[in-house]
């Protein structure tokens, strides 16, 4: 991850036009965004194509940005309303869902697989994964933005287009149902106390 | 804050807590160490948020392949560099399209009555008018078969299926630009003062008169051009060309192709899948051979595709051969060849080469 002020740096660079600098925005978000994608559609087209207008417009009306701390947050918010905007208008993307198919072709290697590897923390990610698994696509998407993107909840609200009110009511009835599968118990219980102590 | 209060749905709600668990710093290592110890019935509530915040984090997510990544990425450059070659055009049109009206008008007007005063005098205003609003057509073939097209200055393309072209109305300017997406063979009018240019994904074509075949379809890796006949130059199209781009580039000649790798920006030469012969087909019997010395044979081989053929003189010297080859194409003439001299062959650089130890 980039420091805050190389974040500036490379913002301003690129608004000047350096190529170079575009390019790493690019390789820096891209997974990151793609991934934030499937939360709101499972259409890969769309995704896809959302993000290749999303870098056009990106560069081409870098005069005109204006400076931002966030390049992410920023990103993460253009994505979002694309995707939208297409859903909304275009009978194409509401029809065909690319997805199931996509998923099919398979065997290319995943990036975002970071297990932990101990056996305990394995069998805790089961069971979060299976309580996310309930999770609406609204509770999932917050979810997501939050503890896998690391966006404050003020920035998920504006993100999604929400409230501030609503952001933070889904994040927290989400939570109220995933803390279940991370309940502590009991035997855990004596030897955390003992680590702790 | 109130923190004695919270549950763990709340730690891992609040932006302090998850910034802590996720980066801790001195700081806030501090204050949640010293918040556990003043209330260490909170305990099981700050590590179950603790979990939450770890394990939604590490969640297994969408898949996204690199294949993906780097697919979009060359459609922006891709898009990228046709609208930036556009871009005078496209702000033409967009904003000062009827400022630019009047102004060309206004220039008209006084070139009009600069020539009238003036009646025998050459106007400068009215050579040097600007090549004002190009005027582009786009051609996309949707049918099956391949689409013939004419452009203005009379050369000739077959567009493929699933293709694009965008060309001028008129070639104005000194260079004839066009911009391909998909399969066409270009058949080019000879003009040595406006050389043609064909941009596909990142390479450019540029010839003079000529004719030849290009393949870039849109989302494919790579970019291939054919020639058929007369002198191509291809290279990479790049943003900011620190030399000459078209010195890094090739020059093909008939028979001869360039593939490009659009990821690498490689370019390599090669011999076309099916060679052709570029002289008249009267000649075609000229290639029965009775006890030819070899040398003849490549030589003939070599004016018939206009592809070189390397070897060692010395070592086919005594090697002659007695063979009849009028109906066999370029790889069967080639094997037929080497079988009899006990040689073997390569395609390099667009090049054939032969290898022989001798008769």
């Amino acid at each position: 991850m980039l420091s805050r002020s190389q974040n500036i740096d490379l913002w301003n660079t690129f608004r000047q036009g350096d190529r170079a600098a575009f390019q790493r925005i690019y390789e820096l978000h891209a997974r990151e965004l793609v991934s934030y994608g499937y939360r709101i559609t499972s259409n890969v087209q769309l995704i896809e194509d959302s993000l290749h207008d999303l870098f056009i417009d990106l560069w081409q009306s870098r005069e005109n940005l204006s400076e931002t701390d966030s390049i992410k947050f920023y990103l993460f918010r253009s994505l979002r309303n694309k995707i939208q905007r297409s859903q909304q208008q275009d009978v194409f993307y509401k029809a065909a869902d690319v997805a199931q198919m996509h998923h099919l072709e398979g065997n290319e290697e995943l990036i975002e697989t970071q297990w932990i590897n101990t056996e305990g923390q394995q069998q805790l990610l089961r069971q979060l994964d299976a309580g996310y698994q309930q999770l609406s696509p609204r509770q999932q998407q917050a979810i997501d933005l939050r503890f896998r993107h690391h966006f404050s909840n003020e920035e998920i609200a504006r993100i999604m287009g929400i409230n501030y009110q609503s952001a933070c009511k889904f994040i927290y009835s989400a939570l109220k149902v995933l803390r279940e599968n991370v309940r502590i118990l009991g035997l855990y219980l004596v030897l955390f106390l003992r680590d702790f102590l | 804050m109130n923190y004695y209060q919270y549950n763990a749905e709340d730690f891992a709600a609040d932006d302090d807590f998850k910034e802590w668990v996720s980066q801790p710093t001195p700081r806030s290592e501090a204050f949640w160490r010293g918040f556990l110890a003043d209330y260490p019935e909170r305990y099981y509530q700050v590590e179950e948020g603790r979990r939450l915040v770890e394990g939604l984090r590490q969640l297994p997510g969408p898949p996204v392949s690199e294949r993906q990544i780097s697919g979009v990425w060359t459609r922006i450059e891709g898009t990228l560099s046709t609208t930036e070659r556009q871009a005078p055009s496209r702000w033409l049109i967009r904003r000062q399209r009827w400022q630019l009206a009047a102004s060309v008008a206004l220039l008209l007007a006084l070139g009009w009555l600069v020539r009238s005063y003036l009646p025998e005098a050459p106007s400068p205003l009215a050579a040097s008018q600007p090549a004002t609003q190009q005027q582009w057509i786009e051609a996309t073939n949707e049918a099956d078969q391949t689409m013939p097209l004419q452009l203005p200055d009379g050369s000739r393309i077959d567009l493929g299926r699933n293709s694009r072209l965008k060309y001028p109305k008129e070639f104005t300017g000194s260079l004839r630009e066009v911009y391909l997406t998909g399969d066409a063979f270009f058949d080019i009018e000879k003009n040595p003062q406006k050389p043609f240019m064909v941009y596909t994904n990142g390479l450019i074509t540029k010839v003079l008169g000529t004719s030849f075949h290009v393949s870039a379809p849109l989302y494919a890796p790579s970019v291939t051009v054919s020639v058929r006949s007369g002198r191509v130059s291809v290279y990479a199209d790049k943003a900011t060309p620190s030399q000459d781009p078209e010195a890094a580039g090739v020059v093909l000649t008939p028979n001869q192709r360039a593939v490009f790798q659009r990821k690498e920006a490689i370019i390599t030469k090669g011999v076309v899948d099916k060679p052709i012969f570029l002289i008249p087909e009267s000649e075609k019997r000229l290639f029965a051979f009775e006890e030819a010395p070899a040398q003849e044979v490549f030589a003939a081989l070599e004016k018939a595709y206009g592809l070189e053929v390397v070897f060692d003189e010395e070592v086919l010297k005594k090697c002659s051969l007695t063979v009849n080859l009028s109906e066999e194409d370029l790889y069967q003439k080639l094997e037929v060849i080497c079988k009899v001299l006990g040689a073997q062959y390569k395609f390099i650089d667009g090049q054939v080469i032969i290898y022989s130890r001798g008769c």
